[in-house]
């Protein structure tokens, strides 16, 4: 029983941080219908961001870690707008922006490596006694990490169901053209879900290195878990790609009760190749819909 | 003049789907745009809504140039329009369907963390008038229901609901009544006559001849990408070219 706890446990610290790396990749594509790799980018940005805020400059967290969100945000934002925007006009715009995302994660990382050089880094934190909850052992922060995500996917939600920019972001993300023809400004719309997906990369990135420790080649890992559990949710859907993330956290932990550790991301990437060959559209996800050609 | 469209020009590889195409939609009637399949008729929508660059040609909305301004710019410019092929919001509800309608008329997104009242003042606003819109179009009861589950002559009804949300005063019809059932089509030439009263401008494509020569002050027809004759409905029909058009220069 304390063993099933356990994993269920680990299962949601890891689920947490995939559902948040999915969420902000998800809301992204559902408006560019691009694999954007450089979230991966965003994601280690925020981590360091708050490395040097916290650890280095030795801000107190709460103002280090708002800041190194903003610059994950800010981050975001400046590659969609300086890179992205410019390869939308591409005849073959797909391959091209793939590519030069992934460019861009690749030199971001380099940039961090630069900076902050190749050894592993720790915030250092003093190694808290753990709670026992149903038999699990759990650390405070482990705790915080598990409350953190969904009362940020609550907000999420609530933003998407309940305000008319939520509304607008929908309607943008079911057809493009249409949405324009309706008055809204689809460049507004990238800049909000960019922004928003960032943010949500700098909050993950700060959750993980609070929990584990900062490499600068963190955030391969980090992309691919977000892009499995985005498809297999349901690509292109906030609530179905969280909820891939969580999915997909169990389903890691719970696995290595009968599989060696070692085999976690085997496990991710088993059930990614499972959804693709036999529902692409993801666990929650619609057939998929007709395109806007006239 | 309502709207002015001047030398249009627009081909698709060797195509050309328009070809120095000119007419002018007078202010408050109500213009057909008629001629046989591949005439460009629902090019030249595109073009007028911005979806579409023209490759030469202007065309003037009171006045205002339109082609350097991009589809949302337009709609802005109270322009709207419902699509051939229905192109509703499928997974958003027939309320929020219509509440989406110029979202970013004056809102911004810090305003919704920021100003939470006046965005909640703004909000009620529309879900009335959303309401109101789905009464006109007799789906009130259906706000709730997301829009792709509604058959296919109820989301005829919505799109032009929701093209009347934008409170636009030049509303473009692609094909209105295209496959819906005499009774719908009937509530639809009803709309129309309606809206003309309240002062819009409406331009449709249409291939039901019935219903264009019941409702339509004017008529312009295209062939080939070109204007081939203009005027009342009782001229069109004894136009020698347009039966040609149709028909067949043998014919």
């Amino acid at each position: 029983m304390a063993v099933l706890s356990q994993l269920i446990a680990n299962g949601l610290i890891a689920g947490s941080i995939y559902a948040l790396m999915a969420a902000g990749f998800s809301m992204m594509f559902s408006i560019q219908r691009f694999m954007n790799i450089a979230h991966g980018a965003t994601y280690v940005v925020g981590a360091f961001s708050a490395y040097l805020f916290a650890k280095i400059i030795g801000w107190p967290f709460w103002i280090a870690f708002p800041i190194a969100i903003a610059v994950a945000t800010l981050l975001g934002i400046l590659i969609n707008h300086i890179v992205f925007e410019p390869l939308q006009k591409e005849k073959d715009k797909n391959l091209a922006l793939l590519l030069a995302s992934f460019g861009m994660f690749l030199l971001i990382e380099s940039i961090i490596l630069m900076i902050f050089g190749a050894d592993v880094k720790s915030f250092g934190l003093p190694v808290e006694r753990g709670m026992d909850i149903l038999g699990a052992i759990i650390t405070p922060l482990q705790l915080i990490i598990i409350i953190t995500a969904p009362v940020v996917f609550i907000g999420i939600w609530l933003f998407l169901k309940k305000t008319l920019v939520g509304k607008a972001l929908r309607a943008t993300s079911d057809n493009t053209v249409i949405a324009a023809t309706m008055g809204i400004n689809i460049r507004a719309m990238t800049f909000i879900s960019t922004g928003l997906g960032s943010a949500l990369a700098g909050l993950a990135g700060i959750l993980v290195a609070l929990e584990q420790n900062l490499e600068h080649s963190m955030g391969m890992s980090a992309i691919l878990k977000g892009l499995t559990a985005a498809i297999v949710g349901g690509i292109g859907n906030v609530p179905a790609a969280i909820l891939g993330g969580y999915l997909i956290g169990l389903a890691e932990n719970l696995g290595i009760w009968y599989l060696p550790s070692g085999y976690k991301d085997a496990i991710s990437f088993v059930i990614l190749i499972i959804f693709l060959l036999f529902r692409p559209q993801g666990f929650f996800g619609m057939k998929k819909r007709e395109e806007v050609a006239e | 003049m309502s709207l002015t469209v001047k030398n249009l020009k627009r081909s698709f590889g060797g195509v050309e789907a328009v070809k120095n195409c000119s007419f002018k939609v007078k202010q408050g009637k109500i213009t057909a745009l008629i001629g046989p399949n591949g005439a460009g008729k629902t090019t030249v929508f595109n073009i007028i809504t911005g979806i579409i660059r023209p490759d030469a040609g202007n065309i003037t909305f009171k006045g205002e140039p339109l082609i350097v301004l991009q589809t949302h710019e337009i709609a802005r410019l109270s322009i709207a329009r419902t699509f051939q092929l229905l192109k509703l919001f499928p997974k958003l509800t027939c309320l929020e369907n219509l509440m989406i309608a110029h979202p970013g008329k004056d809102e911004k997104m810090f305003d919704c963390f920021l100003k939470p009242k006046k965005i909640r003042a703004e909000d009620e606003a529309k879900r009335a008038r959303a309401l109101e819109l789905l009464k006109v179009v007799d789906l009130e009861r259906y706000k709730d229901e997301k829009a792709g589950n509604l058959s296919y002559g109820q989301q005829k009804l919505l799109d032009i609901a929701r093209c009347l949300a934008t409170e636009a005063n030049l509303l473009l019809f692609d094909e209105p009544v295209a496959g819906v059932n005499p009774i719908v089509r009937e509530r639809i030439k009803k709309l129309l006559k309606e809206l003309k009263q309240q002062g819009k401008t409406i331009l449709i494509i249409e291939h039901d001849m019935r219903f264009v020569m019941d409702l339509c002050d004017e008529i312009i027809v295209l062939d080939h990408g070109v204007e081939i004759a203009t005027g009342t409905p009782a001229k069109i029909k004894k136009n020698k070219k347009v039966i040609e058009a149709y028909l067949g220069v043998d014919a």
